[in-house]
């Protein structure tokens, strides 16, 4: 069963029976989130401007970060309580990929099973931030990318770890 | 959106043999057309490279001819903000403006149309309006506009003039083409060159080149873009391939 | 009788489809009679400095036609004053469903796309703009629907096609949200007030069908791994 904005009293997404969250949903910055952005602009000696993909860019104060940044660079980062962007490093090397926010637990699973799997198939490193960003590091880019678009697919159905697995795993390890 | 370097291109494709999507340098995207699917125009198609998809119709008018004893073909593509966060609303910007005239110029060159045949009296004629819109942009506008295009053109319906009066409901029974028109297009990352960029491959691109053929495999439409540079070798392997993809283009367009 | 032999309350044939566009957060696509209709919805973004509000976002609609998307001649390439003042209906209407203060700072932008066009463009664009805006996984407090009603040979009808708003003496496009308030509200024509009372309760009884269009619409979508294309389906 599909349910609608509006279907029951503070219902604002599209809600799938049997998945407590819901199906799309643009992502909402909070604080304590990790998240992934990309470096926009700088004023000078006071601040990097890092854009996160929402509706609002977090400002990196250039005195608590004590990394140097240059536009263009993709950094991780937590979402400070007044909204800052704290504990920054750079992802170097990887090749960054933008997803539904509401998909990103199934591709990282329950205790980060599935995207453990990712990485084993595809033999790279990922990672992924809260506001629906995935990076992959080394190995098969491009079969991770294909396994994150058919999870993405499959994100509102049962036994995706199994079909993951039985898909893209090496035959012989079956 | 995906987004990686230039460097981690160049290093996957040294390692691998294969670009970030996992196509070799010389492979087309799924490519699917469908023609005939907007019943206010006189000819229209649809038409998919990968995930750019391009819409293409075309309306029939009468004018005054711009050039002495040729009908009028105006070809215009336009950048729809509902294909890509980048594009904006608003007059026609460079990108715009080359598209459409390297679009333009294929079909021109070519003679895909017989717009002598088109003209009506010595000061009046046909004139055909051949817009493209793009819904969606993943890199190469240029092959998924010619491929829609000609999709339109090969439905092409000419509403008959009499009386001063354009009967939209009645058509000439003839047909007015005269050629077919294939359009590959390239770019180069680097030292590789690679086939059917798409949209973060272009971005990368240094110097990219569309080559556009004709059905006798004439070269009727050369454009290089960028600020880097080919060789000559990037150029005759360019050709070969545009050569090499007639066919497959042309099934596609027919069938 | 009308000219295509519907009840006086009848609608033409309507499919909606969500998900079809890769770049758009959010899209819909909707064949109603033969209005062919594509919506692809952007944000929610930072809006710019210039334009932006501190305790909301602002929605921005921009409704478009292609050149060839009329019956008659080539259309005009820049937005015409029709355009600009469907662009504006739509927005102050879409503006009362999106829960704009969940985001503030922020920029919505519906882009509308009328590929072909037969009559009730404004209300089919409206209702595909629900979708696309529940696709893009923005913050609604309802849906909403729309239809354009009009008086033919004396009597209200609702959906209007391209020949009876042509030869009718009315075109009502109205949009409601589920519960009845009044979204958009353009009246050209004569009617009486009885008319118009009569025109608006059976535009009101027409709510489920789009409630089930557009659960229809999503689950499709959710149906099966596969992919909506848009060449498929146009």
């Amino acid at each position: 069963m599909i349910t609608l904005p509006g279907d029951k009293k503070d219902q604002y997404y599209l809600m799938i029976d049997g998945i407590e969250n819901p199906i799309e949903y643009a992502y909402i910055p909070k604080p304590g989130d990790i998240v992934v952005g990309r470096v926009i602009a700088e004023k000078k000696n006071v601040a990097y401007i890092i854009d996160i993909f929402s509706y609002y860019a977090l400002s990196a104060m250039i005195k608590t970060i004590n990394i140097e940044l240059k536009i263009g660079d993709f950094v991780l980062g937590t979402i400070s309580q007044n909204d800052n962007l704290e504990d920054i490093r750079v992802i170097k090397n990887a090749l960054i990929y933008r997803v539904p926010t509401s998909k990103l637990s199934r591709i990282v699973g329950t205790k980060g099973q599935m995207i453990k799997l990712i990485g084993q198939l595809s033999k790279s490193k990922l990672g992924v931030g809260r506001n629906g960003v995935v990076w992959i590091e080394g190995g098969e880019i491009s079969k991770a990318i294909n396994i994150i678009d058919d999870i993405v697919r499959r994100a509102h159905m049962k036994d995706v770890l199994d079909y993951i697995k039985s898909k893209y795993g090496d035959k012989d390890e079956n | 959106m995906m987004y990686y370097s230039k460097d981690l291109f160049l290093k996957y494709y040294h390692e691998y043999g294969l670009r970030l999507d996992g196509r070799k340098w010389d492979e087309y995207r799924k490519i699917a057309i469908k023609k005939d699917i907007i019943s206010t125009a006189e000819g229209s198609a649809i038409a998919k490279i990968g995930k750019t998809i391009v819409i293409a119709g075309i309306k029939v008018e009468i004018g005054e001819l711009f050039e002495q004893n040729k009908a009028n073909l105006i070809v215009n593509v336009d950048l729809s903000p509902i294909a890509h966060e980048s594009f904006i609303s608003g007059p026609p910007d460079e990108r715009s403006i080359e598209i459409s005239r390297v679009v333009d110029r294929g079909f021109r060159s070519a003679e895909v149309l017989d717009l002598e045949a088109l003209v009506l009296e010595p000061n009046k004629g046909y004139t055909l309006f051949l817009d493209m819109y793009i819904l969606d942009y993943d890199g190469n506008a240029i092959d998924t506009c010619y491929l829609a295009g000609m999709g339109a053109l090969l439905n092409l319906k000419i509403p008959v003039y009499e009386n001063n009066i354009l009967d939209r409901s009645k058509y000439l029974d003839k047909s007015f083409l005269k050629n077919t028109v294939y359009s590959n297009t390239f770019v180069k990352i680097g030292d590789e060159l690679i086939l059917d960029p798409n949209y973060m491959e272009s971005e990368l691109a240094d110097a990219s080149i569309s080559i556009v053929l004709d059905r006798d495999r004439n070269l009727v439409s050369i454009q290089k873009s960028g600020n880097g540079q080919l060789t000559r070798d990037d150029i005759n392997k360019a050709i070969d391939i545009s050569i090499n993809n007639i066919d497959k283009i042309d099934r596609l367009l027919i069938g | 009788m009308r000219t295509d032999n519907r009840a006086d309350d009848e609608l033409r044939n309507i499919k909606l489809e969500v998900g079809i566009l890769n770049n758009a957060t959010g899209s819909a696509y909707i064949e109603w009679g033969k209005n062919k209709i594509l919506v692809g919805v952007y944000g929610p973004e930072e809006a710019p400095p210039a334009i932006e509000i501190q305790d909301k976002a602002i929605l921005k609609v921009e409704y478009r036609m292609t050149t060839f998307s009329s019956l008659e001649e080539h259309g005009k390439y820049t937005p015409n004053r029709r355009a600009i003042e469907i662009s504006k209906v739509l927005r102050e209407a879409l503006s009362n469903l999106v829960l704009l203060d969940k985001y503030p700072g922020g920029i919505i932008e519906i882009n509308i796309l009328v590929l072909q066009a037969e009559g009730g463009t404004r209300v089919a664009s409206f209702v595909a703009s629900v979708a696309a805006l529940i696709d893009a996984g923005i913050a609604l407090r309802d849906i909403g629907y729309g239809i354009s009603a009009g008086k033919v040979n004396g009597r209200i009808v609702l959906d209007l096609s391209k020949e009876e708003d042509n030869l009718g003496q009315g075109d009502i496009p109205i949009c409601m949200s589920r519960t009845g308030e009044i979204l958009l509200l353009q009246l050209d024509g004569k009617i009486s007030r009885e008319e118009f009372e009569k025109a608006l309760n059976m535009i009101r009884d027409k709510k489920d069908v789009f409630v089930n269009l557009i659960r229809e619409a999503f689950y499709k979508k959710y149906r099966g791994p596969i992919d909506n294309d848009l060449v498929d389906i146009i």
